[in-house]
């Protein structure tokens, strides 16, 4: 016949675990929820041990135990009391019930079957112990009376020592696990620090090359700048030189030619006074020359200042200019309407004045000269042009076309210096714009040009 | 000859002299001229020093012809002095030079300069400007009292 054991708590789920635990063991279960219950029930059907929870309503496991220890039928049942035992006062009031063993809640199934096994073997004694002398106890001042025998109190002991022990080794444990997991922890940021400070000391040294970089290349452009500087006053020292010191000898070419020719014309013949005639002209060639060469050193180094500028209106100022200086030209010059760009005024009006100019001057043999001035839109940009129906030019040449004193054409068949359009492209080029030319020869030619127009 | 206007010429090259002397006299300017090769030369005879010692200085030119260019004492430092000095603060000064950099226009008006003018290599140009600067400068400008035309 299975042991019948009596688990009295109140907690249906705890119940309900407790139960399962000791049936898979071949104990025989019974359940009350509370002491008063299982007192009665006791008395009906005694059962071989009784584990019982402390905390219960009606009455609590200590009355129980008391109860169950008082009466002379059931005194022989050991009692297991499930306990926190967390204070001496919950062990001396164990001891006052008679609690057999008593079990630290949450407890280990193993340790309470053992515990179970321990109290059925010692039934008998339980049983046979007979009343015992009564004790008086003074804990923190109050007096508890303990009857227990002096192998229960000892059994309580040993277990609440078993207990601490178990705690002792479970704090021994947690400690160990604490100090490894510090170890380790301490290893990961001594690893985590010497990355860290390998970092910084790379970032350190990143930085102090890139200060000494920064360093450098502020120097250099110093250096570039002061080079520049130099450089500028030199060609302006050198401009200032030309245009005074390469003129007075040209003057003098000039002016004592002109003074032979007038002075001597009757001892000279016909070919000296060409001569002279010839010198005259070479030294103001040359002088026009070394002014276009000033000009366009001038407009490379002039300040830039954009401003609105009607290139309609200008165009047609320049094409009336034109028409005044030569009346009997008939030019038909055709404007598009309301060009308005925001550029360098007097820098512009030197562009539109050369490539004007030169339409002029390359449709001086057409029958029916034809100018026109125009926009167009091109890749989202707008494109001017000047286009003549003109001498043209052969294409085969049109890279020498922007170079300075580059000429497509002879003296005799047109004049000028070559210098137009040199001082066009550079003007152009520091609007951050492009030039460029299309002509056919004997189909005149086009000269288009962007700007780069900031603002509005 | 004395009363006759005097002309200063400043100038130090010789063929730039020679060629203003000959366009003055085929003007038919005949002021008297009289030649300075430095801008020393020049403050000397304006304020009667070094080899013009002695020179009365209340007789001053009609005009100063004045090229920038010159050895020693150029002709901005010259045209600084005579502004700067009570006895030539008014003297008309024509600047007659190779040179058409913005600067040196700049600094000239600055200075106190009547004109600017740019020698031109043509000579015919030359002799014009000239003849037009005489003209102007010795015949129809009024000149400021206590210079010129005093006995």
């Amino acid at each position: 016949m299975p042991t019948d054991i009596m688990i009295v708590e109140d907690s249906p789920t705890q119940a309900a675990m407790l139960e399962e635990l000791l049936r898979s063991h071949g104990y025989e279960t019974q359940t009350a929820v509370d002491g008063q219950r299982a007192l009665e029930a006791a008395r009906r059907r005694p059962p071989a041990l009784i584990i019982s929870d402390v905390t219960m309503p009606v009455m609590n496991g200590f009355q129980l135990c008391l109860a169950v220890k008082q009466d002379p039928r059931l005194c022989h049942i050991p009692v297991i009391l499930l306990t926190s035992l967390s204070a001496p006062r919950d062990l001396l009031s164990a001891l006052e019930a008679g609690a057999d063993f008593h079990v630290p809640k949450p407890y280990h199934d193993d340790h309470l079957l053992r515990k179970i096994a321990e109290a059925l073997a010692h039934r008998s004694e339980a049983g046979r112990a007979g009343p015992v002398k009564v004790e008086p106890v003074s804990v923190n001042g109050v007096t508890y009376r303990i009857s227990a025998s002096r192998e229960k109190t000892l059994g309580l002991l040993l277990s609440t020592y078993e207990v601490a022990v178990g705690q002792y080794q479970e704090l021994v444990q947690t400690r160990d696990e604490l100090v490894a997991l510090n170890e380790s922890l301490e290893l990961r940021v001594r690893e985590r620090t010497s990355s860290l400070m390998d970092e910084m000391t790379e970032r350190r040294q990143a930085e102090a090359a890139l200060r000494e970089l920064n360093v450098s290349l502020e120097q250099r452009v110093n250096d570039r700048t002061a080079e520049l500087l130099a450089a500028n006053k030199e060609l302006e020292a050198f401009s200032y030189s030309v245009s005074h010191d390469l003129r007075a000898p040209l003057r003098a070419m000039d002016g004592f030619s002109m003074a032979l020719l007038e002075d001597s014309a009757g001892k000279l013949d016909e070919t000296a006074q060409g001569y002279l005639r010839r010198i005259r002209a070479g030294s103001q060639r040359m002088a026009e020359l070394i002014d276009d060469l000033l000009n366009l050193s001038r407009i490379t180094r002039a300040e830039m200042r954009r401003e609105r500028v009607d290139l309609t209106a200008m165009a047609e100022e320049i094409g009336a200019e034109f028409k005044v200086s030569c009346p009997d030209r008939q030019v038909e010059l055709v404007v598009t309407r309301a060009m308005v760009v925001r550029a360098d005024g007097p820098m512009l009006r030197v562009v539109l004045n050369n490539l004007l100019g030169n339409a002029w001057k390359y449709t001086a043999r057409c029958a029916q000269a034809r100018i026109e001035v125009g926009a167009q839109e091109q890749d989202g940009k707008r494109v001017f042009f000047v286009r003549d129906n003109g001498a043209g030019f052969d294409m085969a040449y049109v890279g020498k076309l922007f170079g300075a004193f580059q000429r497509l054409h002879s003296a005799q068949e047109f004049e000028g210096t070559g210098i137009g359009l040199a001082l066009v492209q550079r003007i152009i080029h520091r609007h951050g714009g492009c030039v460029r030319a299309e002509g056919a020869v004997g189909q005149g030619a086009t000269f288009y040009f962007t700007l780069e127009e900031k603002g509005d | 000859m004395n009363n006759l206007k005097t002309i200063l010429l400043v100038e130090d090259n010789p063929d730039d002299l020679a060629l203003t002397l000959r366009a003055l006299k085929n003007h038919n300017v005949a002021n008297k001229i009289v030649e300075a090769h430095d801008g020393v030369e020049a403050l000397d005879y304006l304020f009667c020093t070094g080899a013009h010692a002695g020179r009365d200085t209340r007789q001053q030119p009609q005009l100063i012809l004045l090229d920038l260019k010159l050895p020693k004492v150029d002709g901005l430092e010259v045209l600084r002095r005579i502004r700067n000095d009570q006895r030539t603060r008014l003297l008309p000064v024509v600047i007659l030079t190779s040179s058409d950099e913005e600067k040196d226009i700049v600094s000239g008006y600055a200075l106190g300069a009547n004109s600017f003018v740019r020698k031109p290599v043509d000579f015919e140009q030359f002799a014009v400007s000239v003849r037009q600067l005489g003209f102007y400068w010795l015949l129809i400008n009024e000149p400021p009292p206590a210079i010129g035309g005093l006995p």
